[in-house]
């Protein structure tokens, strides 16, 4: 009896996302209300977490900076992630950024908004140089009371939790369903595989500049991610902007890469990992991805394979990641 | 003469106590499996699809990364910059 796969998608994190889950059963009720409680629960992660609805939990969070704020579960681990993610790049990845992100143009949410083409935005950029992370490290002085659930953000501070709050809520989901045969999340750039039995699944590396897939890699369990500037680009006065800020100079890095695929155990490992490859430009960029695996694109369009993708030939095979 | 008689109701009875006996005896028998079948499915069906998706992932091996081949029946995906 083969097995069925069943998927789930609705929109969310300014994306549309897959829920796909397999049984050697036709769609029964167990595999609905599962994948409708993981809907409910990332509607619940994404209404906290999102910095672009007024009444979002981690809106109330920036707007009382410097003072002691008790928040709930969910946001505890969002804030939790974020300097985790911090400290993985080495600070670059830094989630107080806000201020920062804002001034180069990105206030309000870019959902449903054509960005201009990627090839324009590179002939127009500045010399191409890494990011560096900001020596202030403000991400150092977030102050986390687990036990109380209190969290107090240094005076002046704003956290965006963009891209670690969807890792975050691609790893939860994907507890929820670990139980099943094999499923998928994939949330846009961030997918997460996995399931009881160890069975192969196609992920396809979208190239920004073409219409076909970059390269193919087939994953058993692990988290893939992709950061790059392809939709998330805008004009900006005579030129671009993008959403990927240097955190040292405090506007848009164009460091050569455009985008780079990071796999990893963890969704919020392998968001981490790829932005911090392209913050850190070509050089710097091959070292974060050496250890499970990843590719990065330059602005010449040239694909490099990184660990894991380049010592297999053809269509490599990545097995179950452990941290 | 009369000494015969209770035996007769008795018989019906011994009859009926081994066909309630197979019938709770079937019932259990049947919801055991019934309970266990669905695992069993899943477990031979992921023994085959692994055996299958080896070879297949094997086979692509000796073949270079090309856009749109798909290593195994279950859905791929895409990740791309969102």
């Amino acid at each position: 009896m083969p097995a069925t796969e069943h998927e789930h998608s609705f929109e969310l994190f300014g994306t549309r996302l897959r829920v796909l889950v397999s049984s050697a059963m036709p769609l029964t009720l167990a595999t609905q209300l599962i994948t409708r409680r993981v809907k409910h629960r990332l509607q619940a992660i994404h209404r906290e977490l999102t910095r672009f609805e007024p009444s979002s939990e981690l809106n109330h969070l920036n707007a009382h900076a410097g003072e002691p704020v008790r928040v709930s579960e969910t946001l505890l681990e969002g804030v939790q992630g974020a300097p985790q993610a911090a400290r993985l790049s080495d600070g670059l990845v830094d989630p107080t950024v806000l201020s920062e992100l804002e001034r180069a143009g990105y206030a309000t949410s870019r959902v449903g908004i054509s960005p201009p083409p990627l090839a324009d935005s590179l002939r127009w950029a500045p010399p191409r140089s890494p990011a560096v992370p900001d020596p202030a490290a403000e991400w150092k002085r977030i102050h986390v009371d687990a036990d109380e659930h209190v969290v107090r953000l240094p005076r002046g501070v704003r956290l965006d939790l963009g891209g670690s709050a969807k890792g975050m809520a691609v790893d939860l989901a994907a507890q929820m369903i670990a139980a099943n045969p094999a499923f998928a999340i994939d949330a846009g750039g961030d997918i997460r595989i996995g399931g009881a039995y160890a069975t192969p699944r196609t992920v396809e590396i979208a190239h920004p500049l073409r219409d076909q897939p970059a390269h193919n890699v087939t994953v058993t369990a692990a988290a893939v991610a992709t950061s790059g500037l392809r939709t998330r680009v805008w004009r900006a006065g005579d030129g671009f902007a993008h959403h990927l800020i240097d955190p040292a100079r405090g506007v848009p890095a164009w460091t050569g890469v455009i985008q780079a695929t990071a796999l990893a155990p963890t969704a919020l490992e392998a968001e981490t990992l790829a932005k911090m490859a392209l913050l850190s430009g070509p050089l710097a960029g091959r070292a974060a991805l050496e250890r499970h695996g990843g590719a990065l694109i330059l602005d010449s369009g040239k694909l490099i394979l990184l660990g894991e993708l380049d010592t297999r030939p053809g269509y490599p095979t990545v097995d179950r990641l452990t941290a | 003469m009369t000494e015969q008689a209770p035996s007769k109701p008795t018989a019906p009875a011994a009859r009926q106590r081994p066909s309630r006996y197979r019938t709770v005896l079937s019932l259990g028998i049947a919801a055991i499996v019934a309970a266990w079948l669905p695992f069993s499915m899943l477990y031979i069906n992921a023994l085959s699809k692994r055996v299958a998706t080896v070879n297949a992932t094997s086979t692509l091996h000796t073949v270079s990364a090309t856009a749109g081949h798909s290593a195994t029946t279950l859905t791929p995906v895409t990740t791309r910059t969102s």
